[in-house]
């Protein structure tokens, strides 16, 4: 099993750099998209199917996010908080 | 010009109310109702025919996809409408888009429509015509010319769209073309009093030119920045 | 040991019968449904009503029964209300050792459940939460709030969300975040003192989905929670210095993680989803997590789905097998495998079928979806569970 140095410091950015960050990366993403592909509306017929839908897996996945969080260190993946639960 | 000038601040009250969302840059090409008349469509069984044969008749032309849920809401509505102004000089068309007509088939026969019901694909007059919204509803005056257009044939965007059919099913015969898109809300607002003059000053030219059928051009509304 | 906690400043509400509240809701908006005015025609879905039955059992013999129901109320176009309701059921088996035996002394020590002459080690626990989430959406907003609650623990939280369409409706961002709030009263407990205590998550997203083709959309997204209060088990003893130790984690702790997920759609009707998350936080955890599902047409109602995902974490900066110090890493001691280093496989497969208006003609017609699911979890623990969930979506 690794060991990792000890530390009673987090060494991680602070949270608000860590939001900017993130904020500049999807900035950076909506200006590179500007250049990318523009699908028009009739076109959309594939896309628009139930099996290409993010929404579709959602309330699974969330249900799923609930069990797995009870047994997995790691956390998210959903595009949402899921809701409190005794997982200590 | 009275009838033009109606036709006309219908027309806009469709684009303004016509549930426009976004981006309103969406224009149809100028020969549009040329393409419309002349492209061969083939219904659910299989029979091909062209809208020109509706020539003399206001024609709404509505492209739709099963896919697609604010189509499927209103295809309904223009089915009722389409059998009330049957007998006035009117037709509703409804042009499905779908990959696979057996799709739209379904949803005709779920619906139980009544209203001509033609299958033409992604790739026919939607990509001709380069649709810029889905569903997209097109009128036809009695000569074959796009008088209107509206993204949404439900609510506020299918009475505005009834009155102007109406104004266009009064006096049939007296009928000017003078093509009018929809303006939009928001950043076009500024420009509708412009193009709306713009619109009435070519209906009583064309009036006042001659009563022979004079041709005027479509006026683009809601010109400027949008 | 006793366990000196912050107590929470505000006694938050813990209402009694909360599952007869939340059925008591569902009554209410089936009963405004019914009387609300329907529209002229067909083709618009207004309500949606919905159940699930999930079940997981796991190779420590831990049973978990959860019922969901849920309702869905569309306003307008743009407009709708949702509704779930939980009620979950978990059943930690009775110690399975001799009384007395080492293996019984240690499964005590080590029990992440309360041990009293109230909930004896040779009983089965059972805990049952119930849970209720509500959600309006407006105009591309959405707002939340989500309440649960078991004999020793309330959650809380309210949470918003807002979305905006770009380029002709290609690109889609979104930005989210919630607070929630946790009420904490360990129960009683032979050999670990905890005091009530407070946890708060406040948890942000960012979320962009992008039309790359006719067939391919593209989503990336970013999350960070901070996370205060509580949290490590209040009933789980660990091993320091030869001897058992309550166990106890930091009390503050951010979490991030990133991922990506790619659809595409295949020619004969079929799509594959792949995705990718990253996530790391500040007690040292960081994992990768990969998944794949296709997902296939069989009939024109029926779609069968396959999917795998693959799980692989590092351990936390303070977590050890045994420690030798009676003080742990830091100040730190936990007995929490979670923050182990581990990986994990899952295994599913679901089937979705459209069995469309089984009550046509009648006055509630509408649309029926079933849908099965079996899935196969183990990981590198020797820990393996099998989840199993059935249910059904009516709308009409």
């Amino acid at each position: 099993m690794k060991l990792r140095a000890q530390r009673t410091e987090s060494r991680t950015p602070t949270p608000v750099a860590a939001l900017l960050v993130a904020l500049a990366a999807l900035a950076s993403l909506a200006a590179l998209a500007s250049g990318c592909a523009s699908v028009k509306p009739f076109e959309r017929e594939h896309l628009s199917d139930p099996i290409m839908a993010f929404d579709r897996d959602a309330r699974h996945d969330r249900r799923a996010l609930h069990w797995i969080e009870a047994r997995e260190g790691s956390t998210g993946g959903a595009g949402g908080a899921g809701g409190g639960c005794a997982c200590n | 010009m009275r009838k033009g000038a109606a036709v006309i601040a219908a027309c806009m009250a469709v684009g303004t109310q016509g549930a426009w969302r976004g981006d309103a840059r969406a224009e149809l090409r100028e020969d549009a109702g040329a393409i419309l008349a002349k492209h061969a469509l083939r219904d659910l069984h299989g029979e091909t025919t062209r809208l020109e044969v509706l020539r003399g008749r206001v024609v709404v032309v509505n492209f739709w996809a099963s896919w697609c849920k604010p189509c499927r809401t209103e295809l309904p509505l223009l089915d009722a409408w389409n059998r009330e102004i049957a007998a006035r000089g009117g037709n509703v068309v409804a042009i499905s888009i779908d990959i696979d007509s057996l799709r739209a088939q379904d949803v005709v026969d779920a619906a139980r429509l009544t209203l001509p019901v033609y299958h033409d694909g992604p790739e026919g007059l939607a990509r001709e015509l380069e649709l810029p919204h889905l569903p997209y509803t097109i009128v036809l005056d009695q000569r074959g010319q796009v008088v209107c257009v509206a993204r949404e044939a439900s609510g506020t965007g299918l009475s505005e769209l009834r009155r102007a059919v109406d104004v266009l099913l009064t006096r049939p015969l007296a009928a000017k073309a003078v093509g009018v898109r929809g303006a939009a809300a928001g950043p076009g607002r500024a420009s509708e009093s412009a193009a709306l003059g713009r619109a009435r000053a070519a209906a009583a030219a064309a009036e006042a030119a001659d009563a022979e059928s004079q041709e005027a051009p479509p006026v683009a509304a809601g010109g400027g920045p949008q | 040991m006793r366990v000196q906690l912050s107590t929470p400043n505000v006694r938050v509400f813990a209402g009694p019968g909360l599952a007869a509240a939340a059925a008591g809701a569902i009554a209410a908006g089936a009963l405004v449904s019914i009387a609300w005015p329907r529209r002229a025609h067909a083709g618009t879905t207004e309500h949606t009503v919905g159940y699930t039955l999930h079940y997981f059992a796991d190779s420590d013999r831990v049973r978990v029964y959860s019922n969901y129901g849920d309702y869905t109320l569309g306003l307008s176009e743009d407009a709708r209300v949702y509704v779930q309701w939980n009620r979950q059921v978990v059943v930690v088996p009775a110690v399975d050792a001799p009384p007395g035996s080492a293996e019984a002394v240690d499964a005590i020590t080590s029990a992440s459940r309360p041990v009293s002459s109230r909930f004896g080690a040779f009983e089965d626990f059972v805990k049952t939460r119930n849970s209720v989430q509500a959600e309006l959406t407006a105009n591309r907003c959405r707002a939340g709030y989500y309440v649960s609650k078991e004999t020793d623990y309330l959650a809380q939280q309210v949470s918003g969300n807002v979305d905006h369409d770009l380029l002709d409706g290609n690109l889609n961002l979104s930005a989210g975040s919630s607070y929630g709030w946790d009420a904490i009263e360990p129960l009683q407990d032979d050999d670990t003192q905890t005091d009530d205590a407070l946890k708060t998550t406040l948890h942000g997203n960012l979320v962009a989905t992008e039309t790359l083709t006719r067939s391919t959309t593209l989503r990336v997204g970013g999350e960070v929670n901070f996370v205060r209060g509580l949290q490590h088990n209040p009933y789980r003893n660990v091993y320091a210095a030869g001897g058992p130790a309550a166990e106890r984690h930091p009390d503050r702790r951010l979490r991030r993680d990133a991922y990506v997920k790619l659809h595409q759609y295949l020619n004969n009707r079929s799509s594959i989803k792949l995705d990718y998350k990253y996530y790391a936080d500040d007690w040292g955890v960081a994992s990768h997590t990969m998944g794949a599902k296709l997902s296939q047409y069989v009939t024109g109602k029926v779609i069968v789905g396959y999917g795998y995902r693959y799980y692989d974490q590092g351990a936390a900066d303070f977590f050890r097998d045994e420690y030798e110090d009676a003080d742990g890493i830091g100040g730190y001691r936990t007995g929490d495998y979670r923050l182990g280093e581990f990986a994990a496989h899952l295994f599913g497969t679901d089937l979705d079928w459209d069995l469309g208006r089984p009550l046509a003609g009648i006055e509630f017609d509408g649309v029926l979806h079933l849908t099965v699911r079996y899935e196969r979890y183990f990981n590198s623990n020797n820990f393996s569970a099998n989840i199993f969930e059935s249910g059904f979506a009516f709308a009409f």
